[in-house]
């Protein structure tokens, strides 16, 4: 029963998987390619335009459109346990979020890799974005559970976001060289672009947001679970 | 007529509201400024609505198009108003006046408040000309945007997807005719550059018959009296007045005016047929997607590279904090490069290193010769070193030396330095030292135009308006020549009138050489980019911000003037992208300009083979690179020399 779960996903969301790689590698090939601007230039935009925008692209079509459409309900009908529609839904948008950052990534290693930035930094900053995005869907996701519109759970991302830089600038300005320094670093899923992959920093951070994430992502399955049957 | 006054009411009574935000923030928030300035410093006097037209009138345009038509047209009204007794084409005509009519209101009187301001309390140091720019241009514009918003709201009809979309078709609009050079008569930002507006001005009869007037915009802006850019018309009714407008002026206006009667006419085609298009978040998402990638495209198109190094070679690592480029020569397929290197004793940067290269059979042979030896000057100007690939050991440096003689004078002095390049024991050792002169200042500043050009086997030298012949046959110069002791500079004077811009020459004695060879040493004598093509006796001048290309039209005794009827200015984005010429070469008619200094530095190649019509017909992007000289090789290969060497393949055609 989990492949049609999954078929259907992949019906709704395959126009932004397609969309998507082909803005990115368009923006990647002509930026890398005619060098109009210094690589890391090109480099930051290109994953950091993903990397921010995906999840927010990818979770407005998740539940929302669901409960938009008035299929919310119906989900409850199907023979299967309503934790695997939730995993499916979260799943196949993961793959969406990941895809086009991956196709981003291998056409900047093969354009410009070693070029102006060297391969690793390349690849480890990828993977740092990567992991920002996939904790970034999930929170997004799972705080707009209730949304009944797309606007709606943009303006809810907007508000994880703007949550996170505060969250982020505050560390900046105040907690500069303390112990909260390095707690606030690791707790939000800024931490994996601010911290590097040489140090432990990164460790911490990838340990406690995959734990946050397992954490809201089980929430979410709870309230899923509910919210389908209240409908 | 009952009718259209009932629909004129209607309009009215919902525009107002607009009316009333946009006066507020576009006359309102800038007469608070006005008003703080006079409470401030005594002057009645804003800036802040030239920025706001500019930047959000168009936006201005859009909010009240599709907030205007969407509520009007969406949730079956549209359906009310086809069973009006009321022509369709009256109600929408109603609707879009009533709406361009709040539009221009705010637009111009804030602009008008600006003008009116400076116009009381004008400002030494920046005068109207961009605020009558964006009134005279921009007007038009902001027309067109609104007849596009007013199109797309029509059709889409839900205020948010439609605002979004006439937004993303805006910057359509606004950047893509400045990225693309065919596109540039109808675009408003290059258009509203200073000097391009439309003026009237008073011109005494004497100034007008003789057309020598020097205004206010001479050379600076690269528009002088009578430019061939700009149509003069006297008015009959007062002969002192003359109106003057930018040539392309009336061809802007009448193609934004004539695209927005198109737009209105296609609306009232959508309407009548009710044309739909159901927006919904895919073709939302695939639209601006689409319109994001054309923009970046043509932009990337448009700055980047197209040209493919073929070689590259790093001359000075990437970790290397404490080495720059000096000063260098290149003759054929060598030359070298002189680079400034930290000298921990004297605790400052001297020229301590001297890369030496030749390209041979596409190999390039890089040769290190210190410098830490030999007691070296400072060498400024881009005229200060010399190079031959037939003596290929030999070195003319200009090099000078300052001592402070008190608190308020310092002595410069210039000597012409000759170094062998000593290919066994990598060192370099001075030849001769020949005093050139010596120029007391109130103060240390740097020798502006002294430079030096080998010709043949003399070395001819321009220093502190003497100019001096050497002969360096004996590598190891001796003695010099004077020539003549009240040179004062290759560049004898410049005047502009009647659209032509005339730079003359002032040529040196010396019945060794032709007349012709006189010109070329001149030329080679300038301390800006000026260079010279052999036959059509055609110059090419990239100075300052401009590229100017010059025809040798007369010769008199020793003086050859040069005219010029075209420039080309750095189009706004190239500005943008801090592509300013540092160094130029010119071969077959194509200019090469090496570009430094921003991010978009590298080398652009213009076509200067049609004197009126300068092209920019490729570039080479090298973002990361730190050029200072480029050269062509022998087989028209491009050599961009610096921090690393490139080699660059020419463009294929033109």
């Amino acid at each position: 029963m989990i492949r049609p779960l999954i078929w259907k996903e992949w019906q709704e969301q395959r126009w932004k998987l397609v969309f998507s790689c082909l803005a990115i590698a368009t923006f990647v090939s002509i930026g890398l390619k005619t060098r109009v601007m210094p690589d890391v230039g090109i480099f930051v935009i290109t994953l950091m335009g993903p990397v921010l925008l995906m999840p927010i692209f990818v979770a407005t079509g998740l539940f929302a459109t669901e409960r938009e459409d008035g299929t919310f309900a119906l989900q409850q009908w199907l023979p299967v346990a309503s934790w695997k529609v939730y995993i499916v839904k979260v799943m196949v948008g993961s793959a969406v979020v990941m895809v086009p950052i991956l196709l981003s990534m291998a056409l900047s290693l093969f354009l410009a890799g070693g070029r102006e930035i060297t391969y690793r930094l390349m690849f480890t900053a990828y993977l740092n974005g990567i992991a920002f995005a996939l904790s970034m869907l999930v929170y997004i996701a799972v705080f707009s559970l209730k949304c009944n519109s797309e606007a709606k759970v943009f303006v809810v991302a907007v508000i994880i976001y703007a949550v996170f830089i505060v969250m982020v600038l505050i560390d900046d300005m105040f907690l500069h060289n303390t112990f909260l320094n390095r707690i606030s670093l690791v707790i939000t899923p800024w931490g994996f672009i601010e911290a590097g992959v040489d140090g432990g920093a990164w460790k911490s951070v990838l340990l406690v947001q995959s734990i946050f994430s397992a954490m809201v992502l089980v929430a979410g399955m709870i309230c899923f679970r509910r919210l389908a049957g209240r409908q | 007529m009952k009718a259209s006054r009932a629909l004129i009411y209607k309009d009215w009574h919902h525009a107002r509201w607009f009316l009333v935000a946009g006066l507020f923030l576009f006359v309102g928030i800038p007469l608070l400024e006005a008003v703080g300035m006079q409470y401030k410093v005594g002057a009645f006097r804003t800036d802040m609505p030239e920025g706001f037209v500019l930047g959000f009138g168009s936006l201005f345009a859009i909010f009240m198009a599709a907030g205007g038509v969407c509520p009007e047209l969406g949730n079956g009204l549209y359906s009310f108003w086809r069973a009006r007794p009321v022509a369709l084409w009256r109600w929408v005509l109603i609707k879009y006046f009533a709406g361009l009519f709040v539009v221009l209101l705010v637009c111009v009187s804030s602009m008008a408040l600006e003008l009116i301001s400076q116009t009381i309390n004008p400002l030494v140091y920046r005068d109207s000309e961009f605020g009558w720019a964006i009134l005279t241009y921009h007007t038009y514009t902001i027309i067109l945007m609104y007849s596009i918003a007013f199109l797309v709201s029509c059709v889409v009809r839900k205020t948010t997807h439609a605002a979004i979309l006439s937004a993303a078709i805006g910057l359509v609009i606004y950047f893509i005719p400045v990225l693309m050079s065919a596109l540039e008569p109808v675009s408003v930002l290059n258009m509203i550059e200073r000097g391009k507006a439309p003026r009237f001005e008073i011109v005494s009869s004497s100034e007008w018959t003789s057309q020598a007037i020097f205004g206010k915009s001479h050379e600076t802006w690269g528009y002088w009296f009578g430019s061939p850019h700009r149509i003069w018309m006297r008015l009959p009714w007062d002969t002192a007045l003359i109106f003057h407008y930018y040539r392309g002026y009336w061809e802007f206006v009448i193609t934004m005016l004539t695209a927005g009667i198109v737009v209105v006419g296609l609306t009232l085609l959508c309407l009548k047929h009710c044309v739909i298009v159901r927006m919904r978040q895919k073709l939302l998402a695939f639209s601006l997607g689409a319109i994001a990638v054309l923009i970046f495209a043509v932009g990337s198109f448009a700055l980047g590279s197209n040209l493919t190094c073929q070689q590259s070679i790093e001359l000075v690592p990437k970790c290397e904090k404490h080495m720059y480029y000096l000063n260098g020569a290149s003759s054929g397929n060598c030359g070298l490069a002189i680079y400034d290197v930290y000298d921990r004793e004297a605790k400052k940067m001297r020229p301590g290193l001297i890369k030496q290269y030749e390209i041979v059979n596409d190999k390039v042979i890089v040769c290190d010769y210190s410098l830490e030896d030999v007691e070296m000057y400072s060498m400024y100007g881009r005229n200060a070193v010399e190079y031959s690939h037939d003596r290929p050991g030999i070195v003319w440096t200009l090099q000078s030396r300052c001592e402070k003689l008190n608190d308020t004078d310092a002595k410069r002095t210039l000597w012409l330095v000759t170094l062998e390049l000593q290919k066994e024991s990598k060192q370099v050792k001075v030849l001769g030292k020949l005093k050139l002169g010596e120029h007391i200042s109130n103060d240390n500043s740097t020798p502006g135009g002294c430079s030096i050009k080998l010709y043949g086997d003399k070395i001819y030298a321009y220093v502190y308006g003497k100019l001096y012949a050497i002969d360096v046959s004996n590598p190891a110069a001796e003695d010099a020549t004077l020539l003549d002791e009240k040179y004062g500079g290759p560049v004898f004077g410049e005047s502009g009138s009647g659209g032509k811009m005339t730079r003359t020459l002032r040529l040196f004695k010396d019945e060794s050489l032709s007349y012709q060879q006189r010109v070329q040493v001149t030329v080679g004598l300038m301390d800006y980019y000026e260079i010279m093509t052999g036959e059509d006796k055609t110059f090419v001048g990239v100075s300052g911000d401009s590229i100017k290309v010059f025809k040798l039209v007369s010769s008199v005794g020793d003086q050859a003037a040069m005219e010029s009827d075209t420039f080309r200015r750095p189009r706004p984005l190239e500005r943008v992208m801090d592509l300013w010429p540092k160094d130029a070469c010119l071969k077959d008619g194509l200019l090469y300009v090496l570009t430094c200094g921003g991010p978009g530095q590298g080398v652009t190649v213009f076509d200067v083979s049609m004197p009126g019509r300068v092209r920019k017909i490729a570039h080479y992007a090298a973002p990361d690179e730190r050029f200072r000289r480029i050269s062509l090789l022998e087989d028209g290969r491009l050599l961009a020399i610096g921090d690393s060497l490139h080699i660059v393949l020419p463009p294929a055609s033109r």
